[in-house]
């Protein structure tokens, strides 16, 4: 059975997907990357989470337009599938799910456990 | 900024290629490009150019590299691929041949591979010293007997005169050796270390694992531990600061614990260190402290840093003469501890080699027997050459180059090779236990290191290019248009070539068997000559000062046990001699004559204990009052001496007048293959550095010896029981002898197979090449024994020529090594004949399968088809 949870990189890399929507190509989606988390990525960090995304059935893809700046050559568009919509769905509700439970101050921060 | 400045660098697009998937490249490339030129604005072009390859690195994943079969290979590799292929083909295609080939090169290489590891060891016995290159060893040059001898033994002062003048010495230390008991609490050993000076940590490399180099063996009653002696006294108890009792005299206190010192080291018998200042304050020595004319110890030393060794070796020289005027022929030099081992023989005060010859011995001999066995490849290969002929022909004739075909022969033989080289590692793993007692018993197979594999690799790279070379030259040198059109038949060149191999290989076989048959020869006949004294039931064990004094004690106690012929006390065990003086005279002795006699201290009934044969006289003996000034001379010192009638005449050493009471047979102590020398035997009943028993003949040794043992552990508490049998230790100064011929018979055996295996090889291909003319003959009506004789004629006729080229030329060297000898054997006649001789048969015996086989045919068979 193919690994169907996302990785906390996975999820955001789909995320940035969806944002960019006809722009989701790996070198702009590694653009937005640094710009959004201000990490450094590489173009084949990124395609290589792509390609595995891809394989799990979260995103589809399909060749492009060529540009000038490509020296002519094609770009890969990625697309979100309603599977990979769905999984980032669940992953949202989890995590807010989880905050709801979250006590709003929490007084009894335990510092590594030598109270007890 | 024009964008035409610059491009992504080519390199890196050519390498991104390389790897990545064909299906990818279109997109991959796009997205890279678009990044460059962003960052080409936005920065320098050499960080552009820097971030693409960054970005075509990190392309190396998984996902994105080529399947390897889809990986575009360098130039050739289809071609060595095909050449791979074919020499499988034709390996699996041959089976006999190949079988001959890779088992004799293996068996070959094995040899070559164990006398490598043997050279590398010996080569490198103590060269983990840091400061090997500047530490040496003083050696006295002297001339007695009109002899010039070389010994490592100097006098007691020279240290102090070299450690307080000479300001060239880094380091300096006395070196004495110790057999002791060692106790510590209820446990006691015997065991051998040296007495050394403190600078003796700062020359050699022995680690301290516990204690302070700079300052273990400062206090003369310390003493350091190797670690297993350290774990025999005191078990897992740290041992620092514990007592140990040496001799059962004296305490010394445990200052430090050094690592076991490794097999390949001159060092390795030592198990612990004493300082050298308490050995002297304690034993005979302080006579000789400021005596130069006794020599007693050896002194390493190391220079400081710029001397050359050389050079002040030749500033000491005359140390010695200066200070000791009864000797003005002598002279001292300094031996680089680095050539100790292997340069340990000196000849008229020069150094004559000594292992280095039979390192450099079995070093040629290991490249003869690998050659031999290339020798076998390149005479099958040639052989077969006709066969192997059509496939050069459409090579050829399809646009092969001769280049080409040299690689595809060289690559074969080296496949070959490699293929032999896995057998020869499993020989080698196999063969090594057997051989522990030749020599080879610190050697192991690591196939972990590093030498191993390059000495591996180079000698099978050099085996298949020695081995493939002339099929490889010879081969690709046919033309196409004769081969193809059936014209082509191998000319006489090859034939007379294949010829004197096969000659060069029995040459070889041949001589090494002679030698052997030398070596076993010498060794029986050193073994078989009178020595003097009778051996066997003689057992030797090492006095104490307590034996010294309960001597008389011990002695009844024996005798009483039953098992016990005769007891008696003497100054050296049967097999050494330690004392050799040069104050003897006597009357008519020339006083300008220096000659040094060897000197035995007894007491009473050492000829009964030894076995003694006297030629005159009587041994020495109670009812004489007069005995305490009595001596015994052997022959040679009879003759030396030259008394007409000796008996009751007299001679002095020093002052002291003694009285010739008899004269015996020489005996042989020293080396087996020396005359021996001139000795005296001196009645000196306190002496007891050693104690003779003899075991009645007819009892059981092992009784006897459960018999005695309880007799020396009551009257030598502080020693162990221990003994060695004479004849044993007799035994051991053959070992050399013994081993050099064991292992010349081993690679002698070894050739003659390998040569022998080539020839089965060859006179199956001649068989095989002449069945047809074997058939016509048949049927003409040549009987078997005369087609037999026929086909043998050609080989015997070669291993004749062999041995004519060989026994000339082993005469010469085993000649030359008997020179060594004083007692020697004459090189007879016989030991060539029947090396010859057994060349000869065990040709026949091979050859015979395949030429009685092709005779035996059915001429019917050969002769159908055509």
């Amino acid at each position: 059975m193919k690994e169907s949870r996302l990785g906390d990189f996975e999820e955001t890399v789909l995320l940035l997907v969806g944002i960019l929507g006809k722009e989701a190509y790996a070198f702009k989606l590694a653009e937005e990357f640094e710009s959004q988390t201000g990490r450094a990525v590489s173009i084949g960090a990124i395609h290589s989470t792509l390609s595995r995304l891809e394989d799990k059935g979260f995103l589809t893809s399909e060749m492009g337009q060529a540009t000038a700046e490509r020296g002519g050559r094609r770009k890969r568009i990625y697309t979100i599938t309603a599977y990979g919509q769905r999984a980032l769905e669940i992953s949202r509700d989890l995590k807010v799910s989880l905050w709801r439970q979250f006590p709003p101050f929490a007084t009894d921060f335990n510092f590594g456990g030598q109270l007890g | 900024m024009n964008p035409n400045q610059a491009t992504p660098p080519k390199l890196a697009q050519r390498f991104l290629r390389w790897f990545l998937r064909y299906e990818l490249t279109e997109e991959v490339e796009g997205d890279l490009a678009e990044k460059f030129y962003q960052t080409l604005e936005e920065h320098s072009s050499g960080r552009a150019k820097r971030n693409y390859w960054y970005q075509v690195f990190h392309y190396l994943r998984p996902f994105a590299i080529k399947s390897l079969t889809s990986i575009h290979h360098p130039i050739g590799y289809a071609m060595f691929n095909h050449f791979a292929k074919i020499s499988w083909r034709n390996l699996l295609k041959n089976k006999g041949y190949s079988l001959i080939n890779i088992g004799g090169l293996g068996v070959g290489m094995a040899v070559a591979l164990l006398i490598g590891l043997w050279i590398y060891y010996e080569t490198n016995i103590d060269s983990f010293h840091q400061n090997i290159d500047r530490i040496g060893i003083i050696r006295k040059h002297t001339l007695f007997n009109d002899t010039k001898d070389t010994q490592l033994f100097v006098p007691l002062p020279l240290y102090e005169v070299l450690g307080n003048d000479y300001p060239e010495i880094k380091h300096i230390t006395r070196f004495k050796g110790g057999s002791v008991s060692l106790m510590a609490e209820e446990r006691k050993v015997r065991q051998t270390g040296q007495y050394v000076d403190p600078d003796f940590l700062d020359m050699f490399s022995f680690p301290l694992i516990k204690g302070n180099r700079a300052t273990a063996l400062n206090d003369p009653k310390s003493i350091i531990l190797t670690e297993s002696l350290a774990k025999t006294l005191f078990g897992n108890d740290d041992p620092m600061g514990e007592i140990v009792r040496i001799n059962n005299e004296y305490d010394a206190q445990v200052t430090g614990v050094i690592s076991d010192i490794p097999e390949n080291s001159f060092f390795s018998y030592i198990t612990f260190l004493v300082p050298f200042k308490y050995n002297l304050a304690n034993s005979y020595l302080q006579r000789y402290r400021d005596d130069w004319g006794s020599n007693v110890i050896w002194t390493f030393l190391e220079m400081n840093e710029g001397v050359s060794m050389d050079v002040f070796s030749d500033k000491i020289s005359l140390i010695n003469r200066e200070n000791d005027p009864t000797s003005p022929e002598q002279k001292l030099s300094i031996q680089p501890f680095g050539e100790f081992h292997l340069y340990g023989e000196y000849e008229n005060w020069e150094n004559a080699g000594g292992k280095i010859a039979y390192v450099r011995l079995f070093g040629i001999i290991g490249v003869l027997v690998l050659l031999i066995a290339c020798i076998n490849f390149m005479n099958l290969s040639t052989a077969r050459s006709e066969k192997r002929a059509q496939e050069v022909g459409i090579r050829k004739a399809i646009g092969s180059l001769r280049t080409q075909l040299i690689l595809q022969f060289f690559s074969e033989s080296v496949m070959i090779a490699l293929l032999a080289f896995l057998l020869s590692i499993g020989l080698v793993f196999i063969g090594l236990p057997y051989l522990r007692d030749l020599g080879f018993e610190h050697i192991t197979l690591d196939v972990g290191s590093r030498f191993l594999w390059v000495i591996g690799f180079s000698i099978c790279l050099i085996t298949g290019l020695i081995a493939g070379s002339y099929p490889a030259l010879y081969l690709s040198s046919f033309q196409p248009v004769k081969i193809l059109k059936g014209t082509f038949t191998q000319g006489r060149g090859p034939v007379v070539f294949r010829k004197v191999l096969v000659v060069f290989q029995f040459v070889i076989s041949v001589g090494l068997i002679i030698g052997t048959l030398v070596v076993f020869n010498q060794i029986n006949y050193a073994k078989s000559r009178s020595i003097g004294y009778n051996p066997d039931n003689l057992i030797s064990i090492q006095g104490s000062e307590d034996i010294a004094q309960n001597f008389n004690s011990l002695k009844q106690a024996l005798l009483n046990t039953g098992y016990v012929e005769a007891v008696a006390r003497t100054s050296s065990p049967m097999t050494e001699v330690y004392n050799k003086w040069s104050d003897f005279s006597w009357e008519g002795k020339d006083p300008n004559s220096r000659i040094a006699l060897e000197a035995l201290m007894t007491g009473w009934d050492y000829e009964n204990a030894a076995g003694l044969t006297f030629t005159q006289g009587r041994p020495f003996s109670p009812e004489f009052s007069t005995d305490s000034n009595a001596v015994i001379l052997n022959e040679t010192a009879l003759d030396i001496i030259g008394y007409d009638d000796p008996i009751g005449r007299t001679m002095t050493s020093g002052g002291r007048e003694m009285t010739i009471v008899g004269i015996v047979e020489d005996v042989l102590m020293l080396n087996p293959f020396e005359t021996v020398a001139p000795g005296v035997i001196m009645f000196v009943p306190d002496i007891a550095n050693n104690i003779l028993i003899r075991i009645k003949p007819d009892v059981g040794v092992p009784e006897a010896l459960a018999s005695i043992q309880p007799v020396f552990e009551t009257y030598n508490p502080g020693f162990p029981f221990e003994y060695s049998f004479v004849d044993e230790e007799f035994n051991k100064k053959f070992a050399m002898e013994n081993q050099v011929g064991k292992l010349a018979g081993m690679f002698a055996l070894l050739a003659i197979f390998i040569s022998a295996l080539g020839l089965f090889g060859l006179a199956s291909y001649v068989a095989e090449r002449r069945t047809k003319e074997i058939g016509i003959r048949k049927v003409l009506g040549a009987s078997v024994v005369s087609l037999w004789g026929m086909l043998s004629k050609d080989f015997v006729r070669l291993v004749l020529v062999s041995c004519l080229i060989a026994i000339p030329v082993a005469y010469y060297a085993m000649q030359r090594w008997l020179q060594q000898y004083d007692y020697r054997i004459e090189l007879s006649w016989w030991v060539f004949t029947s090396a010859g001789l057994g060349a000869l048969l065990i040709t026949l015996a091979t050859i015979s399968y395949q030429t009685v086989k092709a005779a035996l045919a059915n001429p019917v068979k050969s002769l159908r088809s055509e």
